[in-house]
């Protein structure tokens, strides 16, 4: 059984011994330019593992909210899927593969890691190149665009988030509405500013946002957020306060699209 | 008084010695010949962890400091030796020789437990200190190859210096 006084001379011993070998790292950092390396690559690997600890202990405790979320969605596909079964007289192919759609292709991903401190956030999600992520590639939710896929590994990819300053994604007001550019407005975690709408525009507060679809990136129609203030910017055109559907701090679950004519396209660009 | 003060001198004597032998004596890039983890066995037992942890520190790095190596990696290796003494002593000498804080002698204790207790103390500062010095980019082979041969050298040497620097059974 150990003393009280003994666990107060344990602790004190090891937070000596803590605080003597990271001096002596310190040290060995400044001093090696190999041991610079190797002591970074440690700390790290470090940081890796405590930010991956924390971040699974907080998804444990999101899970009801995630749960929740799936079962309205797996509702709403449900319904979705009566209702074709009603209007057309006949069920979806057994033989039918549900990985593309149209002109893209959606893969699921889970968020390995994602900053959101930052003007330049950045997002790494667990697909790369070996399940068919290609730099270029979009990663959307069902509430919106999370982000841009801009290098991949064989099982990881790197992306910027939405929430990056000089990130800008073609929107448009309603379904049919004015086309504007939508990017993240560097404050607030569901805030995004859409610019360029043409002044004759009659705007309502309340309207919903949706991707345009004249990018390659994304695919028109995902819901983005819903309009707010609106103000005259340069005498010219409207900027609009757009509060976004996306939760930032909760995104777990991802879907990357790619255009399948992407390159089709950027060889026409390129002409 | 003395004793310590006695004690105090051989151990700069000593230091001066690793790093003559840091600097002077380089048999092969696999031996790394040290005799800084018996010196720390051989601190007086009245000495706690802490300071021998802070001796062991600032004799790391002066050793660092006056011969050709990395400055801290002696330190580095040199401090967890210091923090797992007293439990090593504890496991070869027995919990007497710490509770009476006897000095730790070479006829009462015996060659081969002190020797044991040696070679646990070379085996932990070798095995942080060729980590640190390979800085993970020598394969595995050479680290425990350098490491082998490494601890049999510097075993063999510092049982040299324990035996001529202990203090002899009934000496004060």
């Amino acid at each position: 059984m150990f003393r009280r006084g003994n666990i107060i001379i344990f602790i004190v011993n090891a937070a000596i011994f803590i605080a003597l070998e990271i001096a002596a790292l310190a040290m060995l950092r400044n001093n090696g330019q190999l041991q610079n390396l190797w002591i970074s690559k440690g700390a790290h690997g470090f940081m890796a593992g405590v930010w991956g600890c924390t971040e699974d202990i907080r998804h444990y405790f999101s899970l009801k909210k995630e749960n929740e979320a799936l079962a309205g969605m797996v509702f709403r596909q449900a319904q979705a899927l009566r209702l074709y079964r009603e209007q057309t007289g006949r069920d979806i192919p057994s033989d039918t593969t549900f990985d593309t759609v149209g002109n893209f292709r959606y893969i699921p991903a889970s968020v390995s890691k994602t900053t959101r401190n930052s003007q330049h956030n950045y997002i790494i999600i667990d697909k790369g190149s070996d399940d068919g992520v290609s730099p270029g590639s979009g990663i959307i939710t069902n509430k919106g665009v999370v982000g841009i896929v801009d290098a991949v590994s064989r099982n990881y990819s790197y992306g910027r988030s939405f929430r990056n300053s000089d990130m800008v994604i073609s929107a448009r007001i309603g379904l049919t509405g004015t086309v504007g550019a939508l990017s993240w407005d560097g404050i607030h975690s569901n805030g995004a500013v859409l610019r360029e709408i043409p002044l004759h525009i009659r705007l309502n507060e309340g309207d919903t946002v949706y991707t345009s679809g004249f990018s390659s990136l994304f695919p028109p129609d995902i819901p983005l957020g819903t309009t707010g203030e609106y103000v005259v910017e340069n005498g010219a055109t409207y900027e609009v306060k757009i509060r976004l559907f996306e939760d930032f701090s909760s995104v777990r679950y991802v879907t990357v699209v790619s255009n399948t004519d992407r390159e089709e396209i950027t060889e026409l660009e390129n002409r | 008084m003395k004793a310590i003060r006695n004690f105090g001198l051989l151990y700069i004597l000593l230091v001066i010695i690793q790093i003559l032998i840091t600097n002077y004596c380089r048999f092969s890039t696999l031996t790394t010949v040290s005799i800084l983890p018996v010196m720390i066995l051989c601190l007086p037992l009245s000495v706690g962890t802490i300071p021998a942890m802070l001796i062991a520190f600032a004799t790391g790095l002066s050793t660092d400091w006056l011969s050709e190596g990395i400055l801290g990696l002696n330190a580095l290796a040199l401090v967890p030796v210091a923090a797992v003494r007293k439990p090593v002593i504890l496991l070869f000498l027995g919990k007497d020789l710490i509770e009476r804080q006897e000095p730790i002698s070479i006829q009462k204790n015996g060659l081969a437990k002190i020797f044991g207790a040696i070679v646990v103390l070379q085996a932990v500062f070798l095995a942080v200190y060729i980590m640190a010095d390979g800085a993970g980019v020598r394969p595995f082979w050479f680290n425990a190859a350098r490491f082998a041969v490494s601890l049999a050298a510097g075993a063999v040497l510092s049982l040299i210096v324990a035996v001529t620097s202990l203090v002899p059974s009934g000496k004060k």
